[in-house]
């Protein structure tokens, strides 16, 4: 045993969702003993979570890659960082000089959004590349949003945190913080248990949800939507805003209010009600009570952003929020101008990308194309056709649509490189596995989350342990990559030689920090910002709130070429007009519709194996409501067949009262295997699957996120279920 | 505020299996579980995750504001368990 | 047949049964448990033996049956019974592996003169019977007296005397069985003495039906030979609790309120007295020699006493079942065993057959320390399948059914039970009580046989 003299203590905060609670951590050696929330962290801790807590599990998981593995026929044989960077840059460049540098593809996951220095690096070694065609895991989570802030505020970046503590209306669409607490592009730690407070204060919460979720349990009002109508009950909303002339002065700029103003007035409330599912009385009174209280906001998350109408909802949602006076006022949405310009240094550092794709001629959005188009760009041959992926921290085979078409298209590319830290289903194809970090081994300051903080906190990442023997940062391999390619690193000429440069003169003064890395972006962006210093962030370990929070900056803030806010970008307005004219079909071959619900316990595609998350739901039920059973004489814990027009699957159901029927929920991101490229074994996941039920065609035209909570299904009873015993 | 365990509970120990931290005593590797008539919340530590309250099979853990009359003295049976143990 | 498939028999399908079922089905993944059960209900004592005023509680059989159906693998096969219907080797023809988890149904009785007098009863008897037990449904209790005596120091004496004078007011909202309840409300009793042989540092009630007992603001709580520092040994932290807060109730003041309940410790039968019926119990007074250990013995001196009653009941343990073909540990009272791994009279394991629960480690505990035992039980079993030490079986479990059948049995599955269990509650729902029990096994096979509502 050890000594305890060898113990240390090292604060830190998680970085599997943005709610990044402090964590303390005891570290021995080079082992970590416990994660704990960090009491003394000013800011987060509370959201707490097993997920936290088994972080180290991650760390010593025993399928963890260790070395780069080079797949050799079948199996993977371990190599080296200097073989891989040879191997790979060879056929990288072959590749781009055969077809092109948008033969090379790129899918980045949500983990690698939370390595500020990995994502940026990546994006250096990509622009080296040159390649448009980046596909991330926003375009199946979050685009609906950056597309509504882009348009309306002039930036994709420009998030406006919920103001909770001074908020007494609470609309909450499509959301279910008492499991996935209240962040999303948003920090807001411990934020549904401030609404909660806010509410024994006399605050009103009113759920807007097709599933009777944890949170709506906790509703003043719980309203019962039709999946993915949430745009007709806002509509539905503001007819009546503008009707009774409940509309506010906006302290930020608006401009053009009429063309919405005109069509919310001309909107046939019985229509709209119909359209949503919510009776006209009560669209009446949530709209009366909105307007009427003194300080409210709008919040929508992925119950809009995952449907066809999602960017609409979310424009409707903040239009809502405008013409009410909630945005950057107390208890409404505040803009948090952070200790940079976020806004402002993106648009010079990293312009909007211009690239289109190639079959669908889709924009990118934040950068970024959707992963429901991947699939296709790659197996549809002609010019430009993708011929190579390096796939970073994502396993887009479970978390998208349709994944086994994915899966299909990743087996027939000339080179996939997978970089993470387990070798999941988007990787089993791949022919180089390059070990991936885990948060605890990384240090570290995240300067895109300094907008989006409810509160102006900062709080360094330190190191808790050192990466396994011989592994390289994501960056470091990034960087390596793009030299050993002799492509210019950042798409800048003469960057290479300085990175050489640099990494001589620390070898020669044996001064490590003098090679070029992270730490120089973290001083860079945080000086220019000139709010606060780097040196002053580093002496607060557990966090530090460094400024009060101040109500205004919005207007200075925004991008727009009259900087006011767009009301009625007339893009959403047409989209908005065809479909008022539109009807809905009823689907008689696929009669309900599943939607998504979240576990506490379970962070999209990962995780969900390791022993310490104990998630009782490990078996991935369907929710279904009582009477949706009975009819089709189903019991509690029966096995059913569940098919939509692209797939099938089996899952068990679990009766669930007081939702909305017709509406099934399943939780996504289980089904993933575990592969242990050492052993060549495999390990089968839990639970199922249920994005292969998505339809990867049918996206929102303007966020281009697939349907993956209003997807149409049927249920049967399945063939061998516990029923036919006897 | 803390989560209360009361009465009714059976041992199941579904609760102290996803406690985020640990607060939930007697756990099965701990001295006294064998023995022990129910589990206890220590309210120092608890951070009102909810994690218990959803594990538990026969829903015997609540927040303590929501503990009905008669299980309103477990909130000090709670915290007098959790206290006494340290000692 | 799939040889990869793991096919496990379990009998019984109470807490340890069903605990055994999730968590075989959720470590092994070939796994498919088939639980057998005498009765159409599975439960067992979750059903039987929880008192209806915690029916909280019961809520753990539905949840591991509703994990255990989720994996599709699990089959309930009820109105079979082990020894009678199916013997352990039939059993062993069919499945890989046999775990016994038939508890310990029948009450110990302390053998002194007068147990067999009419009002002289057993604890399982009195906790089926108000339990709507189907074996039990027609038995009959003398509540037409004043006073009625417990036997025992445990959980199950106190649940037998809370039932006793909780009245009707607080029955008539649980899912106590009708005929219980109706005979319960028209009770006479109005005192119910609990008799231990040891002082109350030595008795098994838990903290919390001690804590409960605050509740009932109709009824005296009275400690008699209470002495609450005879213990040198260090007592439990809920021990001491417990201590704490009967002393509390023991410094209350008197209050004259309708119906009393006594804790008489340090009290031993002597014999119960009567001619057809029960018409009093001779009792000693004990003084503790030695309190260092819970199972000292106690010193009988003079000290003899008659309390006038019309009903006795024992709850002094349980014994566990016996079950033909199988050894059986007459001291201990429950089947021989190694961690859950049945072992004969010498010592040799007996490959493929195993116990959990009750009959595995006796009758201690509560309901979750099932959990630990089954999950002992089930940890050496796939050991054994890993190192390929069990049964071989030559047919399929669907057969063995469809010969049962042949015999003329009538065995019932899940779906069976469903509609029993949708009828109870359903019915419970109409009277706003958790559920309403059918307590006769042929009302419950023709609800069984009517088609799914």
């Amino acid at each position: 045993m050890e000594s305890s003299s060898s113990r240390k203590v090292v604060y830190s905060h998680c970085h599997y969702c943005v709610s990044l609670c402090g964590t303390k951590i005891t570290v021995d050696g080079n082992k970590i003993v416990s994660i704990e929330p960090d009491r003394e962290n000013p800011m987060s801790w509370r959201d707490f979570c097993r997920k936290g807590k088994s972080a180290d599990e991650m760390v010593s998981h025993p399928a963890r890659i260790l070395k780069p593995m080079k797949r050799v026929g079948d199996r993977y044989e371990e190599s080296t960082y200097e073989e891989a960077y040879l191997d790979i840059a060879t056929k990288l460049n072959k590749i781009i000089v055969e077809h092109g540098v948008d033969a090379v593809g790129s899918y980045s996951g949500n983990p690698l959004g939370f390595d500020f220095a990995g994502s940026i690096f990546f994006n250096g070694l990509l622009d080296a590349i040159g390649t448009g065609n980046r596909f991330w895991v926003g375009s199946i989570d979050q685009n609906n949003a950056h597309v509504v802030q882009d348009t309306m505020f002039g930036s994709e970046l420009l998030s406006l945190p919920a103001d909770i503590d001074e908020c007494n209306f609470f609309l909450l669409l499509g959301m279910d913080p008492v499991q996935s607490k209240f962040g999303w592009l948003e920090v807001i730690p411990d934020g549904w248990n401030r609404v909660l407070k806010r509410q024994q204060q006399g605050a009103q919460v009113v759920v807007v949800d097709p599933r009777f979720s944890d949170t709506a349990k906790c509703a003043d009002t719980y309203l019962s939507i039709l999946p993915g109508q949430d745009w007709a009950f806002v509509l539905g909303m503001l007819h009546i805003i503008f009707t009774e002339n409940l509309d506010q002065p906006s302290a930020t700029p608006l401009s053009n209010i009429d063309p919405i103003r005109e069509i919310a007035l001309n909107a046939s409330l019985t229509d709209l009600s119909s359209r949503c599912g919510i009776a006209e009385e009560l669209i009446q009174d949530v709209a009366r009570r909105f307007a009427k209280a003194d300080r409210a906001m709008a919040v929508a998350h992925t119950g809009i952003s995952h449907h066809a109408n999602g960017t609409i909802g979310e424009w409707l949602v903040t239009v809502l929020n405008a013409v009410t006076n909630r945005l950057d006022t107390p208890g409404g949405r505040r803009l948090e101008r952070g200790y940079m310009d976020i806004v402002k240094i993106f648009s010079s550092f990293a312009p909007p990308s211009t690239h289109r794709t190639r079959l669908k001629n889709l924009p990118a959005i934040a950068g970024y194309h959707a992963l429901a188009e991947l699939a296709d760009e790659i197996t549809t041959p002609g010019e430009n056709q993708i011929k190579a992926m390096m796939i970073v921290s994502g396993n887009p085979v479970i978390s998208g649509p349709d994944g086994d078409s994915l899966d299909e298209a990743l087996k027939g590319l000339d080179l996939l490189v997978a970089v993470d830290i387990i070798q999941r289903d988007s990787h089993r194809h791949a022919d180089w596995l390059i070990p991936g970090t885990h948060f605890l081994e990384r240090e570290g300051l995240h300067c895109l989350v300094s907008g989006m903080m409810d509160k102006p906190f900062v709080q360094y990442a330190n190191k808790a342990v050192n990466p396994p023997p011989g592994v390289q940062y994501e960056w470091e391999f990034f960087m390596n990559l793009a030299i050993a390619m002799k492509r210019p690193y950042l798409g800048k000429k003469g960057v290479n030689s300085f990175i050489k440069f640099t990494k001589l003169l620390a070898r020669i003064t044996g001064k490590s920090h003098l090679a070029f890395n992270p730490r120089w972006i973290e001083w860079l962006l945080v000086t220019t910002g000139r709010r606060i210093k780097y040196k002053d962030i580093l002496k607060h370990p557990h966090g530090w709130i460094y400024s009060k929070k101040r109500y205004g900056d919005l207007r200075t803030t925004l991008r727009t070429k009259d900087n006011a806010v767009q009301v009625s970008p007339p893009e959403f307005i047409s989209a908005l007009k065809n479909l008022l004219i539109e009807n809905e079909k009823e689907d008689t071959e696929f009669p309900m519709i599943m939607v998504n619900k979240r576990g506490r316990e379970s962070m999209n595609s990962w995780m969900n194996d390791l022993p310490g998350m104990n998630n009782t739901e490990r078996n991935s039920p369907l929710d279904i409501h009582p009477d949706d059973a009975q009819a089709l004489n189903l019991h509690q814990g029966q096995i059913v067949t569940i098919s939509s027009k692209v797939s099938s699957m089996e899952a068990p159901i679990n009766i669930v009262d007081g939702g909305r029927r017709g509406v099934i929920s399943m939780a996504h991101g289980w089904g993933s295997s575990i592969y242990d490229p050492v052993k060549g074994t495999i390990s089968q996941g839990y639970g199922t699957n249920r994005n292969r039920l998505v339809d990867r065609h049918q996206l929102d035209q303007f966020s281009q996120v697939p349907s993956l909570s209003g997807v149409p299904v049927k249920i049967e009873a399945a063939a061998h279920s516990a029923m036919e015993q006897g | 505020m803390t989560y209360v365990i009361v009465g009714n509970c059976i041992n199941d120990t579904a609760c102290v299996d996803v406690c985020p931290v640990d607060c939930i005593h007697p756990a099965p590797n701990e001295i006294g579980f064998k023995t022990a008539d129910m589990l206890f919340i220590d309210p120092k530590f608890c951070i009102d995750c909810n994690a218990c309250a959803e594990a538990c099979p026969i829903d015997a853990v609540m927040p303590a504001h929501k503990l009905p009359k008669h299980f309103r003295h477990y909130q000090a049976i709670n915290a007098e368990y959790s206290i006494a143990r340290l000692k | 047949m799939s040889t990869s498939e793991l096919n496990v028999a379990i009998i019984g399908s109470g807490p340890a049964g069903l605990y055994a079922a999730v968590e075989l089905l959720r470590r092994e993944r070939t796994a498919v448990v088939h639980i057998y059960d005498r009765l159409l209900t599975p439960g067992g004592l979750v059903r039987f033996g929880v008192s209806p005023d915690h029916s909280q509680r019961r809520l753990i059989s539905e949840a591991c049956e509703n994990l255990a159906i989720s994996s599709g693998r699990y089959f309930f096969h009820g109105n079979l019974e082990v020894g009678k219907d199916l013997t352990h080797e039939t059993l062993q023809h069919h499945h890989h592996a046999i775990i016994y988890a038939c508890g310990a149904a029948e009450s110990r009785q302390l053998g002194i003169a007068g147990e067999k007098l009419k009002g002289s009863h057993t604890a399982s008897e009195f906790i089926s019977w108000y339990n709507g037990h189907t074996d039990y449904s027609d038995c009959d209790f003398n509540l037409k007296t004043h006073r009625a005596v417990v036997i025992g120091n445990g959980n199950v004496a106190l649940d037998i005397a809370r039932m006793i004078l909780l009245g009707e007011q607080r029955l008539k909202s649980t899912d106590i069985a009708d005929h219980a309840l109706r005979s319960i409300s028209d009770s006479t009793i109005k005192e119910v003495v609990i008799l231990g042989r040891r002082g109350p540092n030595q008795a098994g009630f838990t903290l919390p039906e001690i804590l409960e007992l605050d509740q009932l603001d109709d009824i005296d709580i009275i400690f008699e030979n209470a002495d609450f520092s005879s213990t040198s040994h260090k007592l439990t932290l809920t021990q001491s609790m417990r201590a704490n807060a009967m002393q509390n109730y023991a410094g209350r003041a008197q209050t004259e309120r309708p119906k009393k309940l006594i804790f008489r410790f340090l009290t031993s039968p002597i014999q119960i007295n009567g001619v057809d019926c029960v018409d009093s119990i001779s009792t000693m007074k004990n003084y503790m020699i030695d309190d260092a250990i819970r199972d000292s013995p106690v010193s009988p001196s003079a000290g003899y006493n008659i309390i006038k009653t019309g009903l006795v009941i024992q709850a002094v343990g349980y014994k566990g079942t016996r079950i033909p073909d199988l050894p059986y540990d007459e001291h201990k009272c429950l089947v021989p065993n190694i961690d859950g791994r049945v072992i004969d009279g010498n010592h040799q394991i007996l490959e493929g057959t195993y116990v959990a629960g009750w009959l595995k480690r006796g009758s201690n505990g509560v309901i979750g320390s099932n959990k630990f035992c089954s999950a002992e039980t089930i940890n050496n079993l796939l050991k054994d399948w890993t190192d390929n030490k069990l049964n071989h079986p030559h047919s399929t479990q669907k057969q063995l059914i469809s010969h049962l059948r042949k015999q003329g049995l009538k065995p019932t599955d899940l779906s069976d039970w469903r509609k029993i269990d949708h009828f109870e509650k359903h019915t419970g729902i109409t009277q706003k009580r958790p559920r309403v029990k059918i307590t006769s096994k042929e009302r419950m096979l023709s609800i069984a046989k009517q088609d799914a509502v």
